[in-house]
């Protein structure tokens, strides 16, 4: 489940920034990729209608590259599988 | 089918200042493709000094009482964050120019939810049997609590007014209210506020995802009381906070996004005036028909939000 929705959010940053998820590394900048500040929102929004799940507002405000925000969406959907139990 | 409120008439006023994203970008770091790529806003209209949020609701509510063919009614409600003085509430005031003088009148404030908190309250009032006809007014001028310096807030926010009158009549009628949802949360209270003797200042990101999320459940929880199928939804209207937000309400929803009406281009964030005015909008365009499902909803600072179920009256709008 998590590494689904990992994959899956790796694939809406890539399809939104226009470059390859091979060449999306967790070390990649957020900065590098031209965001404007709403798109990262935009695509929680997305994984939420998907998945059910909204990554914590402090984490991704904080989020300064790939890897967090993938750390972000893991900490959500462990949160939620957790709530489930 | 029981009594209920029915809406009918709809009036609105626009102070007639302008200011265009390319004004703003002569006196702050901003432009217009930064503007409407972020918020869909094209232009403002924001009241001369001197012009207060009484004023325009006046002339919104003057029109929603020639929509309705009255000249007269049992109550005059007033939504409004931004009222002419801290006390009285600005209501009495306005009910008294429009020749109301002697109805109870009051101030409602829930931010940018607040027109729905005053639809809600205003058909509770009709359905009790208290009243036979109500005129809601919601305006804001809340372009004066702006930090002049900041781009942000100041690309968002437009004044403006939106006034209704609702009557007594049956739930089967064309503009019948038919179903409610309200909500808060004052946990929040710092994502959207003015402080004392400050600016209004906002967290863009996390207002973004509140008012996605509160927006969509408030119209989920709407249309399970009604049993009303998304698809079966012809218009939904809503605070016209920022058009990405209102794009990414639509997605949760599963909506078309054809069948929301938005007029933010024209008039940015009016606050508690938003929802009439896109609601004019979206008559004037000869979209809003009668008998065509509306949901309207809204989310603003408190946090606050809501969302109303109606059908839509054979109502017309004066200019």
């Amino acid at each position: 489940m998590d590494a689904t929705i990992k994959t899956v959010f790796l694939n809406m940053i890539s399809d939104q920034c226009e470059v390859p998820a091979e060449d999306l590394t967790p070390a990649t900048a957020l900065e590098e990729l031209g965001f404007d500040s709403l798109v990262i929102v935009e695509l929680t929004m997305k994984l939420r209608k998907e998945f059910g799940i909204v990554p914590d507002d402090d984490d991704l405000t904080f989020a300064e590259t790939v890897g967090d925000l993938l750390d972000a969406v893991s900490k959500a959907a462990v949160s939620k599988a957790e709530a489930q139990q | 089918m029981g009594r209920g409120a029915v809406l009918a008439g709809l009036g609105v006023h626009l102070p007639p200042g302008v200011v265009t994203n390319d004004m703003l970008a002569e006196a702050l770091d901003t432009s217009d493709e930064w503007i409407r790529t972020r918020t869909g806003i094209r232009q403002r209209h924001i009241a001369d000094p001197g012009v207060g949020t009484g004023d325009l609701a006046v002339e919104a509510g003057r029109r929603a009482l020639a929509s309705a063919g009255l000249s007269t009614v049992d109550a005059v409600l007033l939504a409004t964050t931004t009222p002419d003085q801290s006390c009285p509430a600005t209501a009495p005031q306005v009910a008294d120019r429009l020749g109301l003088r002697g109805c109870p009148a009051y101030d409602v404030s829930a931010a940018c939810s607040g027109f729905l908190y005053l639809l809600t309250t205003g058909a509770a009032l009709i359905s009790s049997g208290l009243f036979e006809t109500v005129l809601l007014i919601g305006a804001d001028t809340f372009s004066t609590t702006l930090d002049p310096t900041d781009r942000t807030t100041r690309a968002l926010i437009g004044d403006g007014a939106g006034a209704v009158v609702l009557r007594a009549g049956r739930e089967g009628e064309d503009g019948a209210l038919l179903g409610f949802d309200l909500g808060s949360d004052g946990s929040q209270v710092d994502l959207l506020v003015v402080p004392p003797r400050g600016h209004f200042q906002m967290r863009g990101k996390q207002v973004f995802t509140n008012a996605v999320i509160r927006m969509t459940e408030s119209v989920e929880r709407v249309l399970s009381g009604l049993g009303w199928s998304v698809e079966s939804v012809n218009h939904l209207v809503p605070h016209q906070a920022n058009a990405r937000i209102l794009a990414a309400v639509a997605d949760q929803l599963g909506l078309d996004p054809a069948r929301t009406i938005t007029n933010i281009g024209d008039v940015g964030n009016t606050v508690a005036a938003s929802i009439p005015l896109a609601l004019a909008h979206g008559v004037r365009e000869e979209r809003l028909r009668p008998g065509d499902r509306v949901v309207l909803t809204g989310f603003g600072a408190g946090l606050t939000w809501g969302a109303i179920a109606l059908t839509w009256p054979g109502i017309s709008i004066t200019a």
